[in-house]
């Protein structure tokens, strides 16, 4: 059963519609000088808030090691299959000498044209490697460039001290005689 | 036979049977970690405990106990419930729980019993025993100590099934671990099958290391194509990518086990180039033209002579045979490839469906093979020589061309092995169903496809094509051609 | 050779080039202008980043525009596609030829009027060529050979014959009034005696609305409707004959301020000045009669861009009925009224 609107009579300065049009055009020349809200981007900046979901991005602890292990998790969240990555064996060299991780990524690709900054690979790494950055200006001449690589990623997230540490657990001498 | 109840449900066994298979007849999967079907029982796990005639004081192991009669087992009782949540508990004290790394997860029971019978909290809160991580059994086998829970399948696997004893356990209570021998890397050709049989992390292969996540991965239940025994395999791929072929227990051929080089053949499969779309005398044609310039070379089929591959699915030879016995082609030939074979289950023939060719009636290439006017090679095998002297034209139907190619008047693309649906019979007489673990891309059309065509039948599936396979050669039960639908 | 001859022909050359390149930097410049009046009245800046205040923008945009890649869909009917552009645009500068922007110039001793084509019937003139601007649009949504540029013509065909009548009846009044349909009559009659928008307030109302949808402005943009039918007309169009098209709009734009300011504003008409005070500064004269005729234009085109957006777009419907029903009716009735006042 539709619904009937009942609708006003309108009078014959309504009806005339001249009378709202005046009141339009009164309301748009007084707009006219009002102060402008407009953010003069590239000059200023807007506020950033702390939990702001920007460009994804890896991040190495305060000894430069990489936290990634390549479970790819992040992989499996990701609705909308932005990330690829490689996994492979951790480098050989000394600063995983004490590590308990064996695996490391080989490649690490985020497709920024994919990525919608929803924040689940933050949220299910179970070692705190891969953090939503507030980095919004992301721009490139073509599309290869806005699949982020390792270096890139690298490179925007930084360095995160504290939190997961994986190398720490046989630093405290017990269980040497196994090896 | 022996009678006895269990949740409840009474169940008639042979005697001998222990309580776990016998509940596994009933569909109840009672855990287990130390048990494997295909090797000894040793019983040391203890997560397969349930309660017996209401004995909750001492609960019994279910993989070793035969059944006895009027027993009344229960497996879900609050006793065994609590049991396995403390065997669980024990377990995992020491396991590392770095699944977000381990090639396991994913199939891993430590994983799966944990989910369903573990507590899903740990009391443990004292360091985790440290013990050798990475340690490289062979080039084919890697070891981890920490995650390793001793339940010995592996040494069994050795002693028992390949009567050798590469590994074994060395030291005590909590510092016990599995460890090489004093002769070196392991050697057996079988050893990858510990790395199946592990029922956590702690073996792995070498090969598949980090190589993908298993439930990124696709995977086809199919025979593996590397040697005529035909053993029953899953085929794992990511993206178009063959990454491991993993046995599947069938008992009547290859239990549970595949020989080291099989499962490492799967990498052959992974071409990078292929014949795609048809070509006449090196031109590009569509597939109707190729097939019509085969049919004018052939003409009446004196002197041309057909060589199938013996890895063609029996389909495939069913509607080769059909064209040829169409159009008066009486030579039917099948190829032949070798590797070597040993006396488990490696077979010589490198082929998997010799035996369903000569069931179709096709022979081996004669020695004296009678001169040839023309030669249609069918499928991917190596042709002899003495075949290509004097020929006036050679067609070839293979994934990849190869030299051949550039002599073939009229060149069709085919399918890998891999890519193949249909029944390979395999040297024990068994007809068994191969699945497609690939896709073969744009430019390829299945090969029966193709030969139905040139036979000119209305086989619209590949079940037709059976069908009429079937009602040609009257498959029977002695020799089969069609795989049973189990 | 008689000077005579040569001087009007100079002299009337000189009016051309004057008065079109006024109009066609306007009409380069009006998008700017509208850009930053809508700017101002949505609290936003507007165009401020090729030079000062983006003042460069519009040549910016001019080259764009000419730099962007032509393209001509393949289904188009070639022969009407390229046309249409150009009948756009000509309509409009013809008509600038009747009308008078200024007082008479004295110019080595010869006096010349402020208006390139001085007709008899000038205002006939000019509906005679507003009416070809329909044309151009109509061409191109025929032309283009696709749906919305269709659609968009069938309406602009509709929208400016229907407008047209009430535009020629509003302007009957003003014309019984001068006794003359020389528009430069009707300029000198308004500087001695009161504007016209004062004796025919009617007239100018149905005129000033007729003009709008005349020149397919908001609130009667329905030919290019971009909510409803993506870019109207001109959807096919690209490069350099869509700039035609842009620039014929605003050109059309500028005619018709133009008209409102000869027919009810007074032309370059002050209210303290009469014609005598124009005659006694000469030559100045004329050049503050041309100023406050384009000031008078320019406002009105302000006018233009404040009531774009104030209103939203009319409905079809409501268009035809508010052509037909209600300006045509008063169109009639300023007609009798304006008789009946004149009664000798």
């Amino acid at each position: 059963m539709a619904k009937v609107v009942e609708r006003r009579k309108l009078n014959f300065w309504e009806e005339l519609y001249l009378p709202a049009i005046a009141e339009g055009l009164g309301r748009t020349f007084k707009q006219m000088f009002k102060p402008e809200i407009t953010l003069q981007y590239p000059e200023q900046r807007p506020v950033i808030e702390d939990d702001y979901r920007g460009a994804p991005g890896l991040v190495k602890d305060e000894e430069g090691r990489e936290k990634c292990v390549s479970c790819q998790l992040c992989e499996y969240i990701c609705p909308p299959k932005a990330i690829v990555i490689v996994p492979g064996e951790a480098p050989e060299d000394t600063a995983y000498d004490y590590s308990n991780i064996e695996k490391a990524p080989k490649e690490f690709y985020i497709d920024m044209l994919r990525c919608i900054y929803c924040g689940y690979c933050e949220e299910i790494c179970p070692e705190q490697a891969i953090f939503m950055t507030r980095e919004y200006e992301l721009n490139a001449a073509t599309r290869q460039e806005l699949v982020h690589d390792k270096p890139r990623l690298y490179e925007i997230g930084g360095t995160r001290p504290g939190l997961i540490k994986k190398w720490k657990h046989k630093d405290d001498g017990r269980g040497a005689e196994d090896h | 036979m022996i009678k006895l109840t269990i949740d409840g449900q009474e169940v008639e066994v042979e005697p001998g049977t222990t309580i776990l298979e016998a509940a596994r007849t009933l569909g109840t999967e009672v855990p287990h970690y130390c048990y494997h079907q295909d090797i000894g029982i040793d019983g040391n796990c203890r997560i397969c405990l349930v309660e017996v005639n209401g004995n909750t004081d001492k609960l019994t192991i279910s993989c070793k106990q035969p059944c006895g009669e009027g027993m009344d087992v229960k497996t879900e009782s609050d006793a065994v419930v609590k049991a396995r949540k403390g065997v669980m508990e024990f377990l995992l004290i020491n396991h590392p729980l770095d699944c977000t790394i381990c090639d396991q997860a994913g199939e891993c029971p430590l994983q799966d019993y944990s989910y369903h019978y573990g507590s899903g909290d740990s009391r443990f809160v004292e360091q985790k025993r440290n013990k050798r991580k990475k340690v490289e059994f062979s080039d084919k086998v890697v070891f981890d100590g920490e995650r390793c829970i001793l339940c010995t399948r592996c040494t069994r696997f050795f002693e028992e099934v390949r009567d050798c004893r590469p590994i074994g356990v060395e030291n005590m209570g909590g510092k016990s671990t599995i460890t090489l021998g004093p002769n070196g890397p392991i050697e057996d050709p079988y050893q990858l099958n510990i790395v199946d049989i592990c029922p956590v992390g702690a073996l792995t292969s070498q090969d598949f290391r980090f190589k993908q996540r298993i439930w990124f991965m696709d995977f086809a239940e199919t025979v593996c194509p590397g040697c005529a025994k035909g053993c029953n395999i899953t085929a794992g791929a990511y993206q178009g990518k063959l990454l491991r072929f993993v046995p599947r227990r069938n008992p009547d051929v290859n239990k549970s086990w595949m020989c080291d080089d099989g499962r490492l053949s799967y990498d052959d499969y992974n071409i990078t180039e292929r014949t795609r779309g048809a070509k006449v005398a090196g031109a590009d044609a569509s597939f109707e033209e190729a097939l019509a310039k085969i049919g004018e070379l052939v003409g009446d089929g004196s002197g041309v002579a057909v060589l199938a591959s013996t890895s063609d699915t029996c389909e495939e030879l069913h509607a080769i045979r059909t064209w040829a016995g169409k159009v008066g082609v009486t030579h039917l030939w099948h190829g032949a490839e070798t590797w070597e074979g040993d006396d488990f289950l490696k077979e010589e023939d490198a082929t998997p469906n010799t035996a369903g060719a000569q069931r179709l009636g096709f022979t081996p290439v004669p020695t004296e093979a009678p001169s040839l006017r023309g030669l249609v090679v069918a499928g991917d095998c190596p042709v002899p020589p003495a075949l290509l002297a004097d020929l006036d034209f050679l067609v070839l139907q293979a994934p990849v061309a190869g030299e051949l190619g550039e002599a073939a008047m009229v060149l069709l693309p085919g399918l890998t092995r891999v890519e193949k649906k249909g029944t390979w019979v395999n040297c024990l007489g068994h007809a068994q169903k191969v699945q497609p673990a690939l896709e073969p891309g744009p430019g390829v059309r299945e090969d029966w496809e193709l030969w139905r065509d040139l036979a000119g039948e209305d086989w619209t599936t590949l079940k037709a094509v059976t069908r009429a396979m079937e009602a040609a050669s009257g498959s029977s039960s002695d020799t089969p051609l069609v795989a049973s639908e189990s | 050779m008689n000077t005579d001859l040569i001087f009007g022909i100079v002299a009337n050359l000189a009016k051309i080039i004057i008065l079109t390149h006024t109009v066609l930097i306007l009409a380069m410049y009006m998008p700017w202008v509208e850009r930053k009046v809508s700017a101002w009245i949505q609290d936003r800046v507007g165009p401020n980043r090729v030079g000062y205040a983006g003042l460069l923008q519009p040549i910016a945009d001019t080259f764009k525009f000419i730099f962007k890649e032509d393209v001509v869909p393949g289904h188009v009917d070639k022969v009407l596609y390229v046309l249409s552009p150009c009948l756009a645009v000509i309509p409009s500068l013809f008509i600038l030829a009747v009308i008078p922007f200024g007082p008479s110039v004295e110019v080595m001793g010869r006096t010349v009027d402020l208006v390139i084509a001085d007709l008899g019937v000038g205002i006939l003139f000019v509906f005679a060529f507003s009416s070809l601007a329909v044309y151009g649009i109509t061409f191109a949504g025929w032309a283009s050979n696709s749906k919305y540029p269709l659609l968009g013509g069938v309406r602009s065909s509709a929208q400016m014959i229907s407008y047209e009548i009430c535009l020629g009846l509003s302007v009957v009044g003003i014309f019984m009034g001068a006794e003359s349909l020389r528009l430069l009559d009707v300029v000198n009659q308004q500087i001695d005696g009161t504007w016209n928008i004062f004796t025919q307030p009617i007239g100018f109302l149905v005129f000033v609305i007729a003009a709008f949808a005349e020149t397919n402005r908001l609130p009667f943009d329905l030919p290019e409707a971009e909510t409803e039918l993506v870019a109207g007309y001109h959807t096919e169009y690209s490069s350099i004959k869509f700039t035609m098209f842009f620039a014929g709009e605003y050109a059309a734009m500028f005619v018709f301020a133009a008209l409102v300011t000869v027919l009810f504003l007074g032309g370059w008409d002050l209210p303290f000045m009469d014609s005598g005070t124009f005659a006694a500064m000469g030559n100045w004269g004329a050049l503050l009669g041309f100023g406050v005729f384009l000031f008078k234009s320019f406002l009105f085109l302000l006018f233009y861009v404040w009531v774009r957006f104030t209103l939203p777009r009319f409905r079809f419907d409501q268009l035809m009925h508010l052509g037909w029903k209600v300006l045509l009716p008063l169109g009639l009735a300023n007609i009798l009224i304006t008789g009946l006042f004149n009664l000798p």
